[in-house]
């Protein structure tokens, strides 16, 4: 279903002749690849072994918790991807049991409980499933994230990622809860192992966080991905879509990017369809994305993120704990 | 007084009647039915089987085959939408889609509740839908789309398993397929997608074009994996349309793109890419990994379109042959 607006028809063909100019204009007068201000903090909740808060002024707030708990392979011999990808668990949880207010419920194929695509039973599909989907496409090339989930013959970390969001009435960019995840996880410290690696007894820890090992090493590539919403109106691209913008678009796409070397280059680890209002057009206008569309929006994405994403990087590591 | 509440305690047949389904034995002998050829160029689409009309009680339906997927999607509605809505009004039809495995529809056995991989479908489904009917002729209705797949291809074998060696701590995987489960639902879409466009035609709603689905995969040797030779290789990527689960021999696969293509508007519908693409020459991998699936799209839109015309071609049929007994009625 298209996101219910507060907005009503004329105000939406307002937003949408605005939109479509050359150059476009914005309700909040960014520039078409401009991102919205945010706050982010790492490292806060002393349970989790990674944690994180993202603040965005309309989008709302977030709050991701990760904790790792220790598990034995469900089989000895073999371990099957399916078997694998259970190591990752993410929910998306909104406080205050759902919204269903104005402006709710727009997001990639649904948010957890804010009313997705049905607008019912949505218990963990929606976000969770792309988040998770990223996280596991990020770096197929020789490297995955569940290898370093391994920890020795037959033991593994089961990794939990909870995403709380606690602003139920106000959109649920995908900017904001793969922005915050993305810091979650690079901010993921786990403890050392002590024992030997190759014996399938109960792995033994140390209890030193100082020489704890981190999920994802801060000088490697590839790091955790981050998913950018970029919605088209006429010609004009447009990236971190507001709450009205979305609900104007004709088009919108979820590209999930991840930075792959220092340089600040960025892989494309996936790319969704976005629901959008398609609201204040003219009937019989633009359906779907053609290619030079595609091509322009993937390309807005690829060239303006990589800075933010590198920043965002930067920004983690000088709070965490350790740095 | 109007007509009597229908009894909702039992389970009644439909109003109309309903009409037994008719099999067609198969003529062939068994030897003669070739399993699916293993050396399918990769730039061929497997054979789809798709009919319309087969669930008599719905308005609109279709069942598609292609090689072990088979799945049958029903239309119901356009109706109105019932008063106990949380919407009672709408100017524009209301879509719904549900996506359903069988629970024997896979080896693991997949419960009656819906699990987050099927509600995923729901909605990629959907995304790919809505934009194509004509939502704005349909005010204050619903109109529901329900697939149910009864057999697919299969995620868990054991080609998709990782050995872990005697003695050794990490992982030593032979092969990894990273993306192997959401390729398997990648293919069950693109068939979701064709066959709900047959059924929503069959059903008689207008849309603006209908969506065909496609799929496609970038492979690589598999032993080139890391680092060396990283970026000379884009000429031994294998490009393959509508790819079989299990990759060819000594093949990695790297990314997957499934979309729903209007081939009369040229406008993609949904996109959804799995996998890594380097973006060192801009969006080039993206772009050719996106146009293979959309030739993989094109060539299911012609089955579409026969499926479609078997819909248009009954009411041809049916109104000339009511204009002809109207003719002999006046004359007589």
């Amino acid at each position: 279903m298209p996101p219910p607006t507060p907005l009503s028809p004329p105000e939406l063909s307002y937003l949408f002749t605005s939109l479509s100019l050359t150059p476009p204009i914005r309700p909040d007068l960014r520039s078409a690849s401009q991102f919205r201000p945010l706050i982010a903090e790492c490292s806060f909740l002393p349970h989790c072994n990674g944690s994180s808060r993202i603040c965005m002024t309309e989008a709302g707030e977030c709050i991701v918790g990760i904790k790792a708990e220790v598990e034995k392979d469900a089989t000895s011999k073999y371990a099957t991807i399916i078997e694998r990808e259970k190591w990752i668990e993410v929910s998306v949880e909104v406080a205050g049991g759902g919204a269903s207010g104005p402006g709710s419920g727009v997001g990639v194929g649904g948010i957890s409980g804010a009313g997705g695509a049905s607008g019912r039973d949505e218990g963990d599909g929606g976000a969770a499933v792309w988040l998770k989907e990223g996280l596991l496409a990020c770096g197929g090339d020789g490297w995955s994230i569940l290898d370093r989930l391994v920890i020795s013959k037959g033991w593994h970390w089961k990794l939990y990622i909870d995403v709380l969001l606690l602003t139920p009435t106000s959109h649920p960019s995908p900017l904001l809860l793969s922005t915050a995840v993305n810091m979650a996880l690079d901010s993921t410290y786990l403890p050392k192992l002590t024992s030997p690696h190759d014996v399938d007894d109960i792995p033994a820890f140390s209890d030193d966080w100082a020489i704890s090992v981190p999920l994802y090493e801060p000088t490697t590539f590839p790091r955790p991905p981050i998913s950018l919403p970029v919605v088209a109106i006429g010609d004009n691209v447009f990236l971190d879509p507001s709450v009205a913008e979305v609900a104007t678009a004709e088009v919108g796409l979820v590209v999930t990017l991840a930075l792959s070397d220092a340089d600040g280059s960025c892989d494309i680890v996936g790319v969704r369809g976005m629901e959008v209002g398609r609201a204040g057009g003219k009937e019989g206008d633009r359906k779907g994305i053609n290619r030079k569309l595609l091509r322009k929006m993937v390309t807005t994405c690829v060239n303006e993120a990589s800075e933010v994403i590198k920043t965002l990087g930067e920004t983690t590591h000088k709070q965490m704990f350790r740095a | 007084m109007a007509a009597k509440a229908p009894d909702r305690r039992r389970n009644n047949p439909p109003s109309h009647g309903t009409n037994p389904p008719v099999f067609l034995s198969t003529s062939l002998p068994s030897s003669t039915i070739k399993p699916e050829q293993a050396s399918r160029p990769p730039n061929e689409i497997r054979k789809i089987f798709l009919r319309t009309g087969l669930v008599s009680s719905v308005t609109g339906s279709s069942f598609l085959e292609i090689a072990p997927l088979k799945l049958s999607v029903s239309v119901l509605g356009p109706r109105p939408l019932p008063r106990t809505s949380t919407t009672p009004f709408a100017a524009q039809a209301i879509l719904t889609t549900e996506v359903k495995f069988a629970p024997f529809a896979s080896t693991v056995r997949r419960g009656y509740l819906r699990d987050s991989s099927e509600r995923d479908l729901g909605s990629r489904l959907y995304q790919s839908l809505v934009g194509a009917i004509r939502r704005e002729l349909y005010p204050k209705s619903r109109i529901e789309v329900v697939v149910t797949i009864l057999d697919s291809e299969d995620e868990g074998d054991e080609v998709n398993t990782v050995y872990m060696e005697e003695g050794k701590a990490a992982f030593e995987p032979t092969f990894r397929d990273a993306g192997r489960a959401e390729r398997a639902l990648g293919v069950v879409l693109a068939g979701c997608i064709t066959a709900a466009s047959a059924a929503l035609a069959d059903a008689g709603i207008e849309m603006y074009d209908l969506v065909s689905g496609g799929v496609s995969t970038v492979l690589v040797d598999q032993f080139d994996g890391k680092g060396k030779g990283k970026e000379g290789d884009s000429e031994k990527r294998l490009y393959v349309r509508d790819p079989a689960i299990a990759p060819p021999e000594g093949k990695k696969p790297l990314a997957t793109c499934v979309l729903g293509y209007m081939a009369a508007r040229d406008e993609i519908s949904e996109l959804w890419i799995l996998g890594k693409l380097g973006t060192k020459n801009g969006t080039a991998e993206m772009e050719e990994l996106v146009d293979e699936a959309i030739a993989a799209a094109r060539s299911s839109r012609g089955v579409l379109n026969e499926a479609a015309k078997e819909r248009v071609q009954f009411i041809v049929d049916k109104a000339q042959s009511t204009t002809q007994t109207d003719d002999t009625e006046m004359t007589g």
